[in-house]
C-alpha cells in the first residue's frame, strides 16, 4: 500500500502543476491586472503609430533616431500597425493592460479609451506650457476635448471639401460649383448627360460611408447625437439628407454607392470620370502625383438650401498618453517632435494641414488647394466624441445601404438604426 | 485488505497511474487550448460583454433570443448554408475531375500541376484583393473581358448588387478551394491499389465505369475527409466576403462569420458574438456527426472491421 | 476456351528489357506454368497476355485473333492476381457478379452463374461478406471464383498461392488441380515455386533474364535440363556442380576434376577434350561406407553434416578438391561428422554442360537414357547465350 500511496502522491503533484499552469493562463487571458505589469525601464518609452502611408514608419524612425541622438540614454520603441487594425489592436492592448506610453489614435476613439481608464489627460507635466502654446489654438483646444478635459495633442489635421473636375464642368457648361443640394443634383445630371462621366460619387460601402451621409446631415442643420449622447441622426434633417442621396443615386449620375468605397472612387476621380467628390485635403497630394494634370477646384460642401450654414468636416488624429506612461521621457519626446521642422516634414509627407502656428506661413503650405483648405478650417466641425461612435458608424452605414438598396425607407432605416444604437449604448 | 478491488479494476488503475504522467501534458494542453476557450465562449454567450472583455451582466439565453429575432441573422444562416453547399459541391466535382486528369501521365503534367497550385501561392486576402481589382466596374478585367468578347458592354457593378457579388464570391471561393482539394484527391487517387484497376479492366470496365465502380468507392474515405474539411473551412471563410463586400450592402451578403465579426468588432457585443460562435459550432458539430455517420458507414469495415 | 500463341514478344521499359523475343504456343485446354526467379519476366509476359502491358514487339494471339493491341476488357481472359485485387467495397457476391454485369449479362443468368461458382468453391456462406471479413484462403477462393464465373477463353494466374501459409497452399494447390480438370480450360500460371510448377503444369516454361530457357513437361525439365540454369533451378536440394575436364580415355571418356576421376563407357565424340561442368542431383548420388559394384565412383568424401527430411536424408560432404557436395544417404542413418563415405552414381544420371555457355552437352546419348524422344522445347531452345541458334528448324 505504501508504494501505491507514493504513486498517488506523484499523480497529485502532476495534477497540481497542471492546475497551476491553467490558472496562470486563465488570469493572463482574462487580463487580470497585476499579472501583466510591464517591465518598467526608466529610460525607454513605447510609441504606437498607425500607417498613414508608406512614408509614416520611415519618418518616425528618422525622427526617433534624431531624438535619441539629441537625448543620449533615452530610447523610443516604435510599434506600427495598419489603420484597419488600429482600433482593435489598441482595444486588445488595453484589455491586456499593455497600452504603450504614446499612441497615435483616431480622435473619435478617445471616449472609449477614456472610459476604459486607459489614457491620461494632458497636464503641464506631460506637455510643457511652452509646447502647448505652439499649436493653432482652435486645434489644440477643440479636437480632443471630452467631458471637459483635454485627452491628447493633435497629431494630424485635415479638412474636407468638395473636389470638382473643372474640365468636366466646362464641358457640361457649368460655370461654378454647386452651393445647394438642388444645384448639386442638376449639375450632376448635366455632367452625366453631357460628358458620360459620373456627376457625383460617394462611398456607400467602406469605413467612411457614414460620413457621406453626415456631410448632408450637417449641412441640413442635423446632428449625429443629442447632447445626452443619444441617436439624433434619424431626425427629419437626417431623413431629408438620406432621401436626397437616394434621389441623387436614382438619377444614374452616381456610381452605385453599394459597390464603391472611397478607395474605389479616388482613382475614378483621378481618371477624370467623376465630376464631384468630397474628400480630405490629403487627396490633393494624390492628384498632384497621379492626376496627370487634372484641372480641379475645391469648394465647400453644398447645403440643403440657401441660408443653412456650411459645415466642413475637420479631421484630427490625436496623440494620447497611456496611463502607465513614463512621464519624464514622454515629456521630452513630445517637446522634440512638436518642432515646426519635424511637423512640416510629416504634414508634407502625408498631406496634412499645419498644426503649429509657426508653420502656417511656410512655403510648403502656400499652394492654392492647401490654402483653400486652410481657409475652410474655421468652419470645420470635428467628429463628435461619443463612446459609442464606432457603433454609430456601423449602424448608419447599414441604414444607408438598406435605404439605398430599397430594403427600407430612409425613415424606417434610420429609425431602426437609432433604436439599435440607443439600445447598444444603453440609453 | 478485504475491500481489494477486482483484479481487472486494480490492474486498470495501476495502468492509469503508470501512464498519468505521460498523459498529463496532453491533457493540460488540450484543456488549455480547447476546453478553456470553449467554456469561456459559452460563458461569454450567456453574458453581456464589452470590447475590453468586461462581463457586465448575466443575460442567460438573452443573446440567443435577440439573435434569432433578428431577420438579418436568420438570413445569414440560410445564406451561409447556400454558400457552403455551393462552394463545396462545385469544388469537389471540379477537383475530382482535375485530380483524375492530373494523375495521368501526359506532357507538361508538372506544369499543369504547378499552375493548379498557383491560387494557393498567395494568401487568400491578397488574392481576394486581386479579385477586387478584377471585378472593379471601371478598370477591372472582368468587365473588360465581357465587353471584348461581346457578352455585355454594360458597366456591371459586380460588388454592388448581392445578386452579382454573392455568386462572384462563391466562384472565388471555389477557385481558392480547388488547389488543396485537388491535392488531397490526387493523394487519395495515388493511394488506390493499381491492381484494382487491372482487375476492373479484365472484368470489362472501361472509362466511366472504372471511375464510378472503382475510383469513387475507393476514394470515398478521402472524399469524405475533403468534404468535411472544406465544409468547415468554407463555412467559416472570412476573407473573401470581408474584403469584397464586408457582408453588405446592409448585410445582404453576410454569412455567419461576417455577422459574428460585426457583432463583436463593430458593435462590440462580445456576448452576442460568442452566441453566434456557439451557433456556428453547433451547426458544424451536427453536420460533422451526420456526415461522419453517413459517409464512413462501411468504410472502416472495408479496411478492417476490428477497428470498430 | 482457346489456344494462345506468342510470336517474338518483347517488352522493354526504357532501357531495361523485361521480356525478350518470346515464342510460345499454349494448346487449348493446356495448363502451362511460367516458372522462374523473381524478375525473370514471367509476370510481365502474363500481363502482356492479359493486356495490362502492351508488348513492345511481337504478336499475341488468343484463338485465331490477334489481340496484341486489344483492351484487356475485350480479350476474354480472366486473371487471378497475387494480391487477389478483390474490390474492397463490394461483397463477395458483387465481386463475382461484377465482370458479368459489365458484360451486360441478364440479371437472372448472373445470379445462376454466381450461385454455381459459389457452390463449386464453397463460397455460399460468404456471399454477403466484404473481402476484409474473409480469411486469406477465402479471399483466394473469391479471386478464383471471380475468374471462373466469367467462363473466359483463357485463365491467367499470377502467383495465386504465394500469400497463403504452407498448409493452405498445398490444399489450395490440390483444389486448383481438381478444379482445372473439371473446367478443362486453358490456364497460364505464373509461379516461382518449382513444386507448384512440377505438380500442376502440363508443361513448364522456365524463364530467366527475360528469356525462355526451356519449355517442356515437368519430367523433361527435370531429367534433361537444357542448360545449367534450368538444371540448378529445378530440384531440391540443388544439383551439385563440379567443374572438370572431359577427355578421351581407353574405354570411352574420362572425367577429371580435382580429386575426382572416373571413366564412362561411351564412345567419345569429336570435341574432346573440353572443359565441362558436371551436374549430379543429390538424389542420384549415393554416399555409403562401401562402394556399390557396377556404379561409377566419384571417390570419397568426409561428412560435414547430415540433413534429415524424414523419408530421405542427405549428407553434405567435402570431396577431394575441397568442394562440398550433397548426396543421398540411407534415410535416418546415424552418421557422425567426419565419417568417410564412398560416393557413387549411375552414368545415365549425369549431366554435362559446356563450361563456357552453360548449354547441355549430350555426352551420354548412347548410354541409354530413359528419354525416348528429345523434347520439343529442348530442340527449339538452347541454353543461355545460345538462344539464336535454335531458330533454324
Amino acid at each position: 500500500m505504501k508504494v501505491v500511496g507514493h504513486k498517488r502522491g506523484r499523480v497529485a503533484l502532476v495534477c497540481a502543476a497542471a492546475l497551476a499552469v491553467l490558472a496562470t493562463y486563465v488570469s493572463v487571458a482574462s487580463g487580470a491586472p497585476g499579472n501583466a505589469t510591464q517591465k518598467r525601464d526608466s529610460s525607454t518609452i513605447t510609441f504606437l503609430v498607425p500607417e498613414y502611408s508608406t512614408k509614416t514608419v520611415p519618418y518616425w524612425k528618422d525622427t526617433i533616431a534624431a531624438f535619441e541622438k539629441a537625448n543620449p540614454g533615452l530610447h523610443v520603441t516604435l510599434q506600427s500597425m495598419g489603420w484597419q487594425q488600429a482600433h482593435d489592436s489598441t482595444a486588445q492592448m488595453i484589455a491586456a493592460n499593455q497600452l504603450p506610453d504614446l499612441v497615435n489614435t483616431a480622435t473619435i476613439w478617445l471616449p472609449e479609451w477614456v472610459q476604459a481608464n486607459a489614457i491620461l489627460p494632458v497636464t503641464t507635466d506631460i506637455v510643457p506650457a511652452a509646447v502647448q502654446s505652439r499649436f493653432v489654438p482652435a486645434l489644440f483646444q477643440k479636437s480632443a476635448l471630452y467631458k471637459g478635459k483635454n485627452y491628447g495633442l493633435p497629431i494630424a489635421a485635415a479638412a474636407r471639401g468638395m473636389f470638382y473636375n473643372k474640365t468636366l464642368f466646362k464641358k457640361a457648361g457649368i460655370s461654378k460649383p454647386p452651393a445647394t443640394w438642388n444645384e448639386l443634383l442638376s449639375d450632376a445630371v448635366k455632367i452625366k448627360k453631357k460628358t458620360g462621366a459620373f456627376g457625383y460619387a460617394f462611398d456607400g460601402k467602406g469605413v467612411q460611408a457614414f460620413r457621406y451621409f453626415g456631410f448632408f446631415l450637417w449641412n441640413n442643420r442635423g446632428q449625429f447625437f443629442t447632447s445626452k449622447g443619444k441617436a439624433a441622426f434619424n431626425s427629419p434633417e437626417g431623413v431629408q439628407a438620406l432621401s436626397f442621396l437616394i434621389k441623387l443615386t436614382k438619377t444614374g449620375a452616381v456610381p452605385n454607392p453599394s459597390g464603391v468605397a472611397a478607395e474605389d472612387i479616388e482613382p475614378l476621380f483621378l481618371a477624370g470620370r467623376v465630376g464631384m467628390w468630397i474628400d480630405g485635403n490629403y487627396f490633393a497630394t494624390q492628384i498632384a502625383s497621379k492626376g496627370q494634370g487634372l484641372q480641379y477646384g475645391v469648394s465647400p460642401v453644398p447645403v440643403s438650401r440657401t441660408g443653412v450654414p456650411s459645415v466642413t468636416w475637420g479631421v484630427s488624429d490625436t496623440l494620447v498618453i497611456g496611463k502607465n506612461a513614463n512621464i519624464p521621457v514622454v515629456n521630452k519626446f513630445i517637446s522634440f517632435i512638436y518642432q515646426p521642422s519635424y511637423r512640416t516634414t510629416f504634414d508634407v509627407n502625408e498631406g496634412f494641414l499645419p498644426l503649429l502656428a509657426a508653420q502656417q506661413s511656410l512655403p510648403e503650405f502656400s499652394d492654392p488647394a492647401t490654402a483653400a483648405f486652410i481657409k475652410l478650417l474655421p468652419q470645420s466641425r470635428f467628429d463628435p466624441l461619443n463612446p459609442n461612435y464606432s457603433k454609430m458608424q456601423t449602424l448608419v452605414t447599414t441604414a444607408m445601404q438598406k435605404a439605398l438598396t430599397g430594403k427600407a425607407t430612409p425613415k424606417a432605416a434610420l429609425d431602426q438604426a437609432a433604436a439599435a444604437f440607443n439600445k447598444l449604448a444603453g440609453k | 485488505m478485504s475491500s481489494l478491488p477486482t483484479p481487472t479494476t486494480s490492474r486498470r488503475l495501476a495502468e492509469l497511474r503508470g501512464v498519468a504522467p505521460f498523459l498529463a501534458p496532453a491533457v493540460v494542453l488540450v484543456g488549455m487550448f480547447m476546453f478553456y476557450p470553449i467554456g469561456m465562449s459559452v460563458w461569454m454567450a450567456l453574458n453581456k460583454v464589452d470590447q475590453f472583455g468586461h462581463f457586465s451582466k448575466f443575460v442567460g439565453v438573452g443573446n440567443f433570443t435577440s439573435l434569432f429575432s433578428d431577420g438579418d441573422f436568420r438570413s445569414s444562416i440560410y445564406r451561409t448554408i447556400i454558400w457552403t453547399a455551393a462552394v463545396v459541391v462545385v469544388t469537389t466535382l471540379i477537383s475530382l475531375f482535375l485530380a483524375v486528369v492530373l494523375i495521368r501521365r501526359f506532357r507538361f503534367r508538372a506544369v499543369a500541376r504547378s499552375l493548379l497550385l498557383l491560387p494557393w501561392a498567395t494568401s487568400l486576402v491578397i488574392s481576394t484583393l486581386l479579385w477586387q481589382w478584377i471585378a472593379n466596374p471601371d478598370f477591372g478585367a472582368l468587365n473588360h473581358l465581357l465587353s471584348s468578347i461581346g457578352i455585355s458592354h454594360d458597366r456591371i457593378d459586380w460588388l454592388a448588387e448581392p445578386s452579382h457579388s454573392f455568386p462572384l464570391m462563391i466562384g472565388i471561393a471555389i477557385w481558392a478551394s480547388i488547389p488543396p482539394t485537388t491535392l488531397m484527391l490526387v493523394a487519395g487517387l495515388q493511394g488506390i491499389d493499381a491492381s484494382l484497376y487491372e482487375a476492373g479492366a479484365l472484368d470489362g470496365a472501361k472509362g466511366w465505369h472504372t471511375f464510378i465502380d472503382i475510383t469513387v468507392p475507393q476514394l470515398r474515405p478521402v472524399l469524405a475527409v475533403t468534404i468535411l474539411l472544406n465544409v468547415i473551412f468554407v463555412f467559416n471563410s472570412f476573407p473573401i466576403i470581408w474584403v469584397l463586400t464586408q457582408g453588405g450592402p446592409a448585410g445582404q451578403t453576410d454569412t455567419l462569420v461576417t455577422y459574428l465579426y460585426k457583432q463583436g468588432f463593430q458593435l462590440y457585443q462580445m456576448g452576442s458574438a460568442a452566441a453566434v460562435a456557439i451557433v456556428i459550432f453547433a451547426i458544424l458539430l451536427v453536420f460533422s456527426i451526420v456526415h461522419t455517420r453517413l459517409s464512413w458507414r462501411g468504410v472502416l469495415q472495408e479496411k478492417d472491421e476490428r477497428l470498430w | 476456351m482457346a489456344s494462345v500463341a506468342l510470336g517474338g514478344v518483347s517488352k522493354r521499359f526504357g532501357d531495361t528489357v523485361a521480356v525478350e523475343r518470346v515464342d510460345l504456343e499454349v494448346a487449348d485446354g493446356e495448363f502451362l506454368v511460367l516458372l522462374g526467379p523473381s524478375g525473370c519476366g514471367k509476370t510481365t509476359l502474363l500481363r502482356m497476355i492479359a493486356g495490362l502491358e502492351v508488348a513492345s514487339d511481337g504478336a499475341i494471339l488468343i484463338g485465331d485473333r490477334d489481340v496484341t493491341r486489344v483492351h484487356p476488357a475485350d480479350r476474354d481472359v480472366a486473371m487471378v492476381f497475387q494480391s487477389y485485387a478483390l474490390y474492397p467495397h463490394m461483397t463477395v457476391h458483387k465481386n463475382l457478379a461484377y465482370g458479368l454485369r459489365r458484360r451486360g449479362m441478364p440479371k437472372r443468368e448472373i445470379e445462376e452463374r454466381v450461385a454455381e461458382t459459389a457452390r463449386l468453391l464453397e463460397l455460399e456462406p460468404l456471399l454477403a461478406r466484404l473481402p476484409a471479413q474473409l480469411s486469406g484462403g477465402q479471399r483466394q477462393r473469391v479471386a478464383l471464383g471471380r475468374a471462373i464465373v466469367r467462363d473466359p477463353a483463357v485463365f491467367l494466374l499470377d502467383e495465386p498461392l504465394s500469400n497463403l501459409d504452407a498448409k493452405l497452399r498445398v490444399q489450395t494447390r490440390n483444389e486448383l488441380i481438381r478444379l482445372r480438370r473439371r473446367l478443362a480450360v486453358t490456364m497460364i500460371y505464373v509461379t516461382h515455386d518449382q513444386v507448384e510448377a512440377m505438380t500442376m503444369g502440363d508443361r513448364i516454361v522456365v524463364m530467366n533474364g527475360g528469356r525462355v530457357q526451356q519449355v517442356g513437361t515437368p519430367l523433361e525439365l527435370f531429367d534433361r535440363p537444357n542448360n545449367r540454369f534450368v538444371a540448378t533451378f529445378l530440384g531440391t536440394p540443388q544439383m551439385n556442380e563440379i567443374e572438370g575436364r572431359l577427355s578421351r580415355a581407353s574405354r570411352g571418356v574420362e572425367f577429371v576434376a580435382e580429386g575426382i576421376q572416373f571413366e564412362l563407357p561411351i564412345s567419345a565424340g569429336s570435341e574432346h577434350p573440353r572443359d565441362v561442368l558436371l551436374g549430379i542431383r543429390p538424389h542420384h548420388l549415393w554416399a555409403a561406407p562401401d562402394a556399390v559394384p557396377g556404379r561409377v565412383s566419384l571417390g570419397r568424401g568426409i561428412v560435414e553434416f547430415v540433413e534429415h527430411l524424414g523419408n530421405e536424408s542427405f549428407a553434405y560432404l567435402t570431396i577431394g578438391g575441397g568442394q562440398t557436395i550433397a548426396a543421398e544417404v540411407e534415410a535416418g542413418s546415424t552418421l557422425s561428422v567426419g565419417a568417410v563415405l564412398e560416393l557413387t552414381t549411375v552414368p545415365e544420371r549425369l549431366h554435362f554442360f559446356d563450361l563456357a555457355t552453360g548449354g547441355r552437352l549430350d555426352v551420354l546419348q548412347d548410354v541409354g537414357s530413359d528419354n525416348e524422344r528429345t523434347p520439343v522445347g529442348a530442340r527449339e531452345i538452347h541454353g543461355e547465350g545460345a538462344g539464336s541458334d535454335g531458330d533454324d528448324d
